[in-house]
């Protein structure tokens, strides 16, 4: 069944084209003799069909256009409701995006975003919802029988528009139908002149605008911030000097750097001066570079000599290795900073170009632990007494700071997915010192000849599987029955309460009620009896 | 003669010019029986009245061969008919029947004829059956067939009347002045009266709207709302949409206008639709009656132009 409601007027529904003939006019019409002229009724008849037609044509434009403002209304309903629903997740967008920008503008490693990209991913959720609710809404088709339905409900005329518009296009010829027809047909002018009413606009409430408000504030807040960063960079990329330290990033910045030259050459070597080449840059990015690679490592200036950070100084005492650092998140040496950069940005990866400075001290770190050699930490197993021994401390040896070396630490890190080193390749070698003491020396205490302290043997193959002590399977003799415990106990006998019993309670007896049988004894029981309770009387005390 | 009950009135009234039957449920005093009755004293038809009771057999209420005497001394079977040949029955307390009993009346009701041995019947029109029940959770019923319910166009529940309707009724009923019924129809007028209800135009969206009721009473249905899934094991028939359309004239004729609107179908759909929708244990267990699932039935479809987008 097709439904008037779920047909368009757009499409190819069964309607009379505005000042077509219908109803009673038809019939009028064809009424008429053919050939012979309009007479003054049916001129009268054609006269009211026109009119009559035209309100018909009316009446549709009518639901139309009451439906189009259903329409237009639902579509902004929609977008309402698009709207609160997308707000808390653009306020959310631009809040981590004043976060990031607040991150970017502490830390300089950090990249920053640009102000439009935080825009755009905020107004993201909106356009996404506005177009996923409005749109259906909005190229919905126009259904003059569900405005007209509408425009019914809001003048209380019980549906005598819509029943007139559906029972004319049927052309129905019934006088019911007809009535119904003209009755809807008289309200069309009211129809016409009335309004929607001031109530049906759409109510958009005051929250609903807080969220994207407050969004468009702090996306503001992330454009200026942001602004403020890339002035700064371009003051500091034009200028020769050092910017004003008008952030305390530019500051900090500035009062490292010069700490940095205002500290005296301590290295006579030529690593040091290579350090003291890197602590003055020539050019201002170099300065720049410096600027941030001091400010990146925070505490490794000032606090140890000769290259030592205090990390390792603190934790190397027992081991007596040398100091490189055992934290994989702080450089050691400062002064080295810049070839390593130079270092890793040769790398293949564009990532490690654009954060340098990041990448770094992980790196040196797990090239100093997987050699084994300058780890200063107690923790390491490789720094162990045994171990110890049989490493050389030598101050004198330069910096594990090959290029091949690097390479091959950074495609075992690749290898690895950039975790750090498994423990396992840490484990110390086997002692190989088959010495049990020589001379006056003393042998070491786990001296046995057969090398040092590994560890615990396993014993493999089938010999391993072989029980060494034979279990018996089964039990000869008798299973012994187990102990019997007995437990005696010495107790009072206790009196225990009881309520005499009623007579009435009692119940009646059940056992054989009457004469006993005397049974008939036998001689030599008798005389046994009798030689027993005879002579007891005669029997004194 | 009757205080107040004003829509039980109407839908009496309405059953009747739409040439339906109507069931009447309520707690004895409330005044089902003076109904009819007084409906009966109103119309210039003939009426009888069946007083069911638990040992009422068929032919009790259908008629029977009865052996009569004959002038000659003579005897010979004569057939006997029963209360139910009339035009206007009042079938008062029908679930104190068996449904046994009960069951005879299918065939008046629909058929309108009466089936005795060899002979049939055919029942003069207009023709309606006006039961009164009791409340089948009373002592002592029987609850109705379903294939005897679907025959009644309305169920009409007469429920206790107002404070302001007490005194009038006090005041008509225990005094000694006595109510006097005029005729004001007869069977003719009646059936022409039929004749101009069924003229009545339905438009197609009223007619969807019917049907899309009606449906939403089956379970598993397109339009069947959640509480239909859930608790009721039999929805209504195609009869059912039939009645909502006839009851939709006969309302829409009361309220002045020429063709049958939406509001016409909803405002007859409870009493069409309460008895034809059967609750399943879930829904007793649960106090869910056939009201509330027709009430969310009629929450559910909506009529046209109240959708908000």
């Amino acid at each position: 069944m097709s439904a008037p409601e779920e047909r368009g007027s757009d499409a190819g529904a069964p309607r009379a084209t505005p000042g077509s003939t219908h109803g009673s006019t038809a019939d009028a019409t064809s009424s008429a003799p053919h050939g012979a002229g309009p007479n003054a009724a049916s001129r009268g008849a054609l006269a009211a069909g026109t009119a009559h037609g035209a309100r018909r044509a009316e009446l549709e434009t009518l639901g139309l256009r009451t439906d189009r403002a259903r329409r237009g209304r639902a579509a902004r309903l929609a977008a309402a409701d698009a709207l609160r629903d997308a707000a808390p997740w653009t306020l959310g967008i631009a809040l981590v995006g004043l976060a990031w920008a607040l991150v970017a503008r502490a830390a300089p490693a950090w990249p920053a975003l640009s102000p439009w990209l935080v825009l755009a991913a905020a107004l993201a959720p909106i356009a996404v919802l506005l177009l996923a609710r409005v749109t259906p809404v909005a190229t919905r088709p126009l259904d003059a029988g569900e405005g007209l339905s509408r425009l019914d409900r809001e003048l209380d005329l019980h549906e005598r528009l819509r029943t007139a518009w559906e029972l004319d296009a049927l052309a129905a010829s019934d006088p019911f139908a007809r009535a119904a027809v003209s009755e809807g047909l008289a309200h069309v002018e009211h129809a016409y002149a009335h309004v929607l009413r001031p109530h049906e606009r759409v109510p958009i409430a005051r929250r609903a605008w807080l969220a994207p408000v407050a969004a468009l504030l702090v996306i503001l807040a992330t454009a200026w911030l942001a602004r403020d960063a890339a002035r700064t960079d371009e003051l500091a990329k034009h200028d020769g000097a050092l910017p004003t330290p008008n952030t305390p990033r530019d500051a900090r910045a500035r009062d490292d750097a010069a700490a940095k030259r205002s500290d005296p050459p301590p290295a006579p070597n030529a690593r040091d001066a290579r350090a003291k080449e890197d602590a003055n840059p020539r050019t201002p990015e170099e300065r720049r570079a410096q600027a941030e690679l001091a400010s990146a490592s925070k505490e490794s200036t000032g606090k140890s000599g000769a290259g030592r950070s205090a990390d390792a100084a603190s934790t190397s005492s027992s081991s007596d290795s040398q100091g490189l650092p055992s934290s994989p998140t702080k450089p050691a040496d400062g002064g080295e900073k810049p070839k390593a950069s130079d270092k890793k940005t040769k790398p293949k990866k564009p990532r490690e170009e654009t954060a340098p400075a990041k990448a770094k001290p992980p790196q040196e770190s797990g090239a100093t632990a997987g050699r084994g050699t300058g780890s200063g930490s107690s923790k390491n197993p490789g720094s162990t007494d045994w171990a110890s021994k049989d490493q050389v401390s030598n101050d004198e040896e330069p910096p594990l700071a090959e290029d091949a070396e690097v390479d091959d630490e950074e495609s075992e890190d690749e290898a690895r997915g950039g975790l750090q080193p498994s423990l396992r390749d840490r484990r110390p070698a086997v002692n190989r010192d088959l010495t049990i003491g020589f001379g006056n020396q003393p042998p070491p205490p786990d001296a046995n000849g057969r090398g040092g302290p590994s560890e615990q043997k396993k014993s493999r193959g089938v010999a391993s599987l072989v029980l060494g002590v034979p279990i018996p399977d089964h039990v000869k003799g008798r299973p012994n029955p187990g102990r019997t415990k007995i437990t005696q106990e010495r107790v009072e006998p206790r009196a225990e309460d009881a309520l005499p019993i009623t007579a009435s309670a009692r119940a009646p007896r059940a056992g054989f009620v009457g004469p006993l049988a005397r049974p008939e004894l036998e001689p030599w029981m008798r005389a046994l009896v009798a030689n027993y309770f005879l002579p007891r009387p005669t029997k004194k005390p | 003669m009757l205080v107040g009950q004003d829509e039980v009135v109407d839908g009496v009234l309405a059953a009747l010019f739409a040439g339906g039957h109507v069931l009447l449920e309520g707690v004895p005093g409330l005044g089902k029986t003076l109904l009819v009755r007084t409906l009966g004293r109103a119309v210039d038809l003939a009426f009888s009245r069946i007083q069911f009771t638990p040992d009422m057999m068929p032919a009790d209420i259908q008629g029977t061969q009865i052996l009569v005497e004959t002038e000659g001394g003579g005897h010979k079977l004569e057939f006997q008919e029963g209360p139910l040949i009339a035009s206007l029955i009042l079938a008062d307390e029908i679930n104190r029947a068996t449904p046994k009993t009960q069951s005879a009346l299918l065939e008046a009701m629909q058929e309108k004829q009466v089936t005795v041995g060899r002979r049939t019947i055919a029942l003069k029109e207009p023709y309606c059956v006006m039961a009164t029940q009791n409340p089948v959770e009373q002592e002592g019923t029987y609850p109705l067939p379903e294939a005897q319910l679907d025959r009644f166009l309305f169920k009409l529940v007469v429920g206790y009347p107002m404070e302001s309707e007490y005194a009038s009724i006090l005041d008509r009923t225990t005094g000694t002045s006595e109510e006097d019924v005029k005729k004001v129809s007869n069977g003719a007028e009646i059936l022409s009266l039929r004749q101009v209800v069924r003229s009545v135009p339905v438009p197609a969206h009223a007619q969807t709207h019917a049907i899309r009721l009606v449906m939403a009473t089956q379970p598993k249905s397109e339009y069947a709302p959640k509480v239909v899934n859930d608790m009721v094991s039999l929805g209504a028939s195609p009869r059912g949409a039939q009645a909502l359309l006839l009851g939709g004239k006969v309302h829409a004729l009361l309220a002045g206008r020429f063709a049958v609107a939406e509001e016409d179908v909803r405002a007859v759909a409870p009493a069409v639709l309460r008895h034809r929708v059967m609750v399943n244990f879930r829904a007793h267990s649960e106090g869910v009656t056939a009201e509330s699932v027709v009430k969310a039935v009629l929450d559910a479809v909506q009529p046209s132009g109240t959708r908000a987008r």
